[in-house]
């Protein structure tokens, strides 16, 4: 005869996972069901084999050789400190632009040499992408409210 | 850089940081490298799988959302790799059979690397039982019990609602637990 209790419905009874009504239910189920019992003895046990189970270390060498090829993708980018030129470069506009902007660019000098650091640049990029969202947003409300009135 | 978060290591990744992605492989090329082990079923390729995560992570990096669901992302991208993986092994297999080159059979269990065989026969009879788990199956229970994720945390690398992740747990659970019963009858 087959069984009102899924192996499923015990897995989440085990778990604590079934609400507090069908919880019941099932335990009742169990004290008369031998098969049911066996069934969730069988996922207790599962539970500790599986914690049991070793997570292995990956091989050195392959650690190594994901290390190498990934220090050359992520540090292979360019220079942390960079002239004005490679940071045109970066910015892929010509190094004429750069003098529009060159009062807010995070460059430091060094005996005559600007320079730029890579992170600064990126943050300096990100904060120009955030100003330059808020003057759209900005213009489109304004071309709004001209249209209003 | 081991008290920063996954996603304040992103954060110093993306504005050129190169040691915080170091910390990143550091903290997930295990879990990664044993998710790719489970998946692959022991065939060659979790290697790869390993170096391909990281790289694909490292370019996609602009486009993760901080959200603190670091862990849940990049085992999502192993994911991927490990079904690249799985789909091009199949595509070998078949050109050889067509080409009449080489067997059938997928990748027998004499081809597993030494580590993966188990210390005890139950462990070893468990490892079996999981890789003949469905795909869906394997990739919850596997996540759930050697990576500790939540039940969310699974939804989101395996872009399912939570309730199917329960669904395939419990169900991939009650297989297991079914199969060990019956290796213990023999």
């Amino acid at each position: 005869m087959e069984c009102e209790v899924s192996y499923e419905e015990l897995s989440r009874f085990a778990s604590g996972e079934l609400d507090e009504e069908r919880a019941w239910q099932v335990q009742d189920h169990l004290r008369s069901c031998e098969r049911c019992r066996r069934h969730e003895a069988a996922l207790r046990a599962l539970d500790g084999r599986l914690r049991q189970l070793r997570r292995i270390e990956p091989p050195a060498g392959a650690v190594l050789e994901a290390r190498r090829t990934l220090s050359r993708q992520v540090r292979g980018g360019g220079p942390e400190v960079m002239t004005l030129g490679e940071v045109a470069e970066f910015l892929r506009v010509p190094q004429d632009a750069l003098a529009e902007v060159m009062e807010e660019l995070p460059a430091f000098e060094l005996g005559g040499y600007v320079r730029v650091r890579r992170a600064r640049l990126v943050e300096w990029i990100e904060q120009r992408e955030r100003a330059y969202v808020r003057a759209r947003a900005e213009s489109e409300v304004a071309q709004i409210l001209a249209g209003v009135n | 850089m081991g008290a920063l978060s996954d996603d304040k290591l992103m954060r110093m990744y993306r504005e050129g940081d190169a040691d915080a992605f170091d910390a990143l492989f550091d903290r997930y090329h295990a879990p990664v490298y044993n998710f790719a082990r489970m998946m692959l079923d022991g065939a060659p390729g979790a290697d790869d799988v390993l170096q391909e995560t990281f790289l694909a992570v490292a370019r996609a990096a602009g486009d993760y959302e901080p959200r603190g669901r670091f862990r849940a992302w990049i085992m999502r991208v192993a994911r991927n790799q490990c079904l690249d993986c799985l789909r091009a092994a199949t595509r070998r297999r078949l050109a050889l059979v067509e080409t009449g080159l080489g067997p059938a059979e997928p990748v027998s269990r004499e081809a597993r690397p030494p580590e993966w065989l188990a210390a005890d026969e139950h462990a070893d009879a468990l490892y079996r039982l999981i890789a003949a788990l469905p795909e869906r199956q394997r990739e919850a229970v596997v996540l759930r019990a050697f990576e500790g994720m939540s039940y969310g945390e699974i939804a989101s690398t395996l872009g399912v609602p939570i309730n199917t992740v329960k669904t395939l747990i419990h169900r991939g659970r009650a297989a297991l637990a079914a199969g060990l019963e019956e290796y213990e009858r023999e």
